[in-house]
């Protein structure tokens, strides 16, 4: 009886020391997901028109994996407007809006002194109450790229990002083409569209929420 | 063959005893401070510029963590037959940084400074190889929560010079001399057993007793 308990009790300490054994790797292996806000304002540059575009103020949201690096997270961007002058005199004037399609993902690394960071963002670019020469011109509610605008950014080569005060992301992008601009489409797709169109972001006060 | 042999051990005696310099010792020293060979004497100690450190990690990417300098204070330990030479009871790190942000260090314990060189001799100007022993500091990015903490243990390898009273430690190579523990979660690119590297000089200062000497 004493032998069979004896062996029974060895036999529970084992399967609790297996049990811990276990558990132990998925401890050591669990997500940190630690919520981070940082404040966003910046410009981007449309190279075909040579104007700008404000990018905030707003906010920056990102759920960062603290035992990765990899982190994804939200950056609305309020309505704004540009201007600018097709084929040099002719004054254009429109509201854009970045509408989020998918949220920010992203990755930080740790290498020499810096942190660096690679981000990409993606939008639908809308476009309304387009105005040439000062009139308005019917473009209609769902003025917008036909495919989602990518725009990766990340901290400048050599320049770091600090957790919590932040850093400076740069980075260009394609715009692709509009549809549904009514009679506008063709213009704003004689203007707009292309390559090398550049973002940049200043990201700041970091809150662990 | 025994001539030859006899030769050749003749030789390299030759060489040893023209390498060193003349009544140069290794451990155990005799330790003076102003001349005096009994009981103790408190010293500081402040880095003459930054402190780098910095880990090798698993996949081979050196991540460096600076401080803009260091200040502490100990006890150097006179007398004779000595190995270890001080203590470095506590440190002041300023000015700290690693990747992703400003970090705290905070040592823990009492670290040694141990002689190993056969250099000290009566002289003034010897060069002494040892290391800092027992080191063991803890490392936090200041977040809240800290998205990176780490213990750094081990030794650190350099040498006091006697003309400029000075710990010059250059602990380099990522031996394992140094190595990381309890890291955690460092965005995963610091691991437990990571080696590290630290340089620094300090100055040391005994507050007026006379200059530290080993012999």
């Amino acid at each position: 009886m004493t032998m069979t308990t004896s062996r029974l009790r060895r036999g529970l300490v084992a399967i609790g020391a297996g049990a811990v054994l276990a558990l132990a790797p998925m401890a050591a292996h669990a997500e940190t997901i630690i919520p981070i806000q940082y404040d966003a304002q910046g410009t981007s540059t449309i190279a075909k028109t040579g104007s700008s575009v404000a990018l905030g103020p707003t906010t920056l949201t990102t759920n960062l994996d603290a035992e990765t690096g990899d982190f994804t997270g939200s950056l609305p961007l309020p309505k704004t407007s540009t201007e600018f002058k097709a084929i040099g005199f002719l004054p254009v004037k429109a509201d854009v809006s970045f509408v989020e399609t998918a949220p920010v993902a992203g990755h930080i690394d740790l290498a020499g002194d810096i942190a660096s960071v690679n981000a990409t963002a993606q939008y639908t670019i809308k476009l309304s109450n387009i105005k040439v020469f000062g009139f308005p011109t019917f473009a209609g509610p769902n003025c917008q790229t036909k495919t989602t605008v990518s725009i990766p950014v990340g901290t400048e080569p050599g320049v770091g990002f600090d957790l919590v005060g932040g850093g400076r992301l740069v980075g260009s992008y394609t715009i692709p083409q509009f549809q549904n601009c009514g009679i506008n489409t063709g213009l704003i797709n004689l203007l707009v569209p292309g390559a090398g169109n550049t973002v940049d972001i200043q990201v700041s006060n970091g809150v662990f929420l | 063959m025994k001539l030859r042999h006899l030769a050749a051990g003749a030789a390299t005696v030759g060489l040893i005893a023209l390498s060193g310099p003349a009544f140069a010792a290794g451990p155990p020293y005799t330790v003076a401070v102003g001349g005096s060979t009994s009981g103790t004497q408190t010293v500081t100690a402040s880095s003459t510029g930054t402190v780098q450190f910095s880990a090798k990690n698993n996949a081979g990417t050196i991540v460096n963590m600076n401080c803009t300098s260091v200040s502490g204070s100990g006890t150097v330990t006179k007398g004779s037959g000595l190995t270890q030479i001080a203590t470095i009871n506590s440190t002041t790190w300023v000015g700290c940084r690693i990747p992703g942000g400003a970090a705290t260090v905070t040592q823990n314990g009492i670290w040694n400074i141990t002689g190993t060189g056969s250099t000290a001799t009566a002289g003034t100007s010897d060069s002494v190889a040892g290391y800092v022993g027992s080191a063991d500091a803890s490392v936090a990015l200041t977040s809240s929560p800290s998205l990176c903490s780490f213990t750094v243990t081990g030794h650190a390898d350099g040498t006091f010079n006697e003309a400029t009273q000075q710990l010059v430690i250059n602990e380099t190579g990522y031996s394992g001399d140094l190595t990381l523990s309890s890291v955690g979660p460092c965005l995963g690119q610091l691991q437990n057993g990571n080696p590290a590297n630290m340089i620094t000089t300090l100055n040391i200062s005994t507050g007026g007793a006379g200059a530290i000497n080993l012999s």
